[in-house]
């Protein structure tokens, strides 16, 4: 039994393959937003290097969003379209959540940021706690203006007792100074910020693939149908009223 | 662009078009020209003079139910939208329109102020509104920020 797990969402697509004990294979292409090219082959290669055929793959997962408009919808499609044809049941992983399996071993509070344009990021704040397996969702995934995100993520650390922090996401690009600052003004020096490393800041398969074997375990399939994929978007009213308000 | 954050008065259609070649002369790849005005305010005419004036070889139409005509001839790939049948930001949206306005050819967007909140910022806005005369115009040209 296998899973097989898509993550289109950034600017580097990959591709995953997990059995049930967790073990994986992983590709990733080294092209920049060229999912559509390179998913289908990569994924062939994957399972015919690994000697994984078509009817070791019980269930289909993607990452669902935010992130890429067009990459979300490459990646939602493609597990559909083999869901359907297979006829086996899709898992539909929420991007944000999967940062919490990059780094391993890591404890601390898992921070993804994805820059959503307009000043907003698409963020929020998890902590996989490695005894349970469980993840909190501690700041609620969901669109934010840098400085609002921080404010939570600042009750959030205080109130717990946290005390190691690792930012993920193409937002860093962005918002690392703002951080930073953030954090000579508003953090105790007991508590350790990081920016994930280069090679470790995008979204990877191999994370979605772990994510998807959890929410597996839980039953969590659904129906090609079923799969739609998460934008993120604030609605128009909301925004407006926002705006309104400022 | 130097015409920001400024009124124009436009007095004929000669104008619009100098206003136009002006205009193209000075857009780069990733631009987005939001306009916004009445009906026959002249947002597709000035639209065709842009086109023109990127050296798009192809007769400009409007693109009201196509929502968006791609033009390829000229020295920039120009993306014509005309959003006027548009439901609003989430209809647009989910039509991948942000692909376009965050891509590398240029976006003119007539009717652009029923989609404001999905204009990048540094768009340019350019509201249109009758003048005195019959083929006067006002142009209030701005930033979106
Ligand atoms: N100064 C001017 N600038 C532009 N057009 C003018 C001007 N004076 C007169 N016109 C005329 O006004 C009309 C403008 O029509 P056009 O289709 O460009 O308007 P529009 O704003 O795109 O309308 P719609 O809202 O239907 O899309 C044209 O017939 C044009 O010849
Ligand atoms: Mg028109």
């Amino acid at each position: 039994m296998y899973i097989l797990a898509f993550e289109t969402t950034g600017e580097h697509a990959s591709v995953a393959c997990i059995d049930k004990k967790g073990n994986l294979v992983e590709q990733t292409s080294e092209q920049i937003f060229n999912h559509l090219q390179s998913l289908m082959p990569m994924t062939e290669r994957l399972m015919k290097e690994n000697g994984i055929t078509m009817s070791d793959i019980s269930c289909v997962a993607a990452s669902a969003g935010p992130g890429s408009f067009t990459g979300i919808r490459i990646g939602v499609s493609s597990a559909r379209a083999i869901a359907q044809a297979v006829n086996i049941p899709c898992i539909s992983v929420p991007a944000l959540w999967s940062f919490s399996y990059h780094i391993e071993n890591f404890t601390g509070l898992v921070c993804p940021i994805l820059d959503a344009r307009r000043n907003e990021i698409y963020g929020g704040v998890f902590y996989l706690d490695r005894n349970s397996g469980e993840i909190r969702e501690v700041v609620p995934g969901g669109a934010y203006g840098m400085h609002e995100y921080l404010q939570l993520l600042h009750a959030e650390i205080t109130g717990e007792a946290f005390s190691e922090i690792m930012f993920f996401g193409d937002g860093i690009k962005l918002y690392q100074d703002e951080i930073v600052q953030w954090q000579g003004s508003s953090l105790n020096d007991n508590i350790r910020l990081e920016f994930a490393e280069a090679d470790k800041r995008g979204q990877k398969a191999s994370s979605v693939a772990k994510l998807a074997l959890k929410l597996y375990n839980e039953g969590k399939q659904v129906d090609y149908e079923q799969f739609m994929p998460i934008y993120m978007r604030k609605p128009e009213a909301e925004r407006k009223l926002e705006e309104g308000q400022r | 662009m130097s015409y920001q954050n400024r009124k124009m008065i436009i007095k004929n259609e000669d104008e619009t078009k100098k206003f136009g070649i002006a205009l193209a002369d000075e857009i780069k790849a990733g631009d987005v020209i939001a306009l916004s005005g009445e009906l026959g305010t002249g947002k597709t005419a000035l639209t065709k003079y842009i086109a023109e004036a990127l050296g798009v070889k192809e007769e400009v139409t409007s693109p009201t139910f196509t929502i968006v005509k791609e033009y390829t001839s000229g020295k920039l790939p120009l993306y014509h939208f005309d959003v006027y049948r548009i439901s609003g930001e989430e209809e647009m949206f989910e039509l991948g329109a942000c692909e376009y306005f965050y891509g590398n050819g240029v976006c003119i967007v007539e009717w652009a102020d029923k989609i404001a909140g999905l204009l990048p910022v540094g768009s340019t806005v350019i509201r249109i509104v009758y003048g005195e005369n019959e083929h006067e115009r006002i142009y209030e040209i701005s930033r979106m920020d």
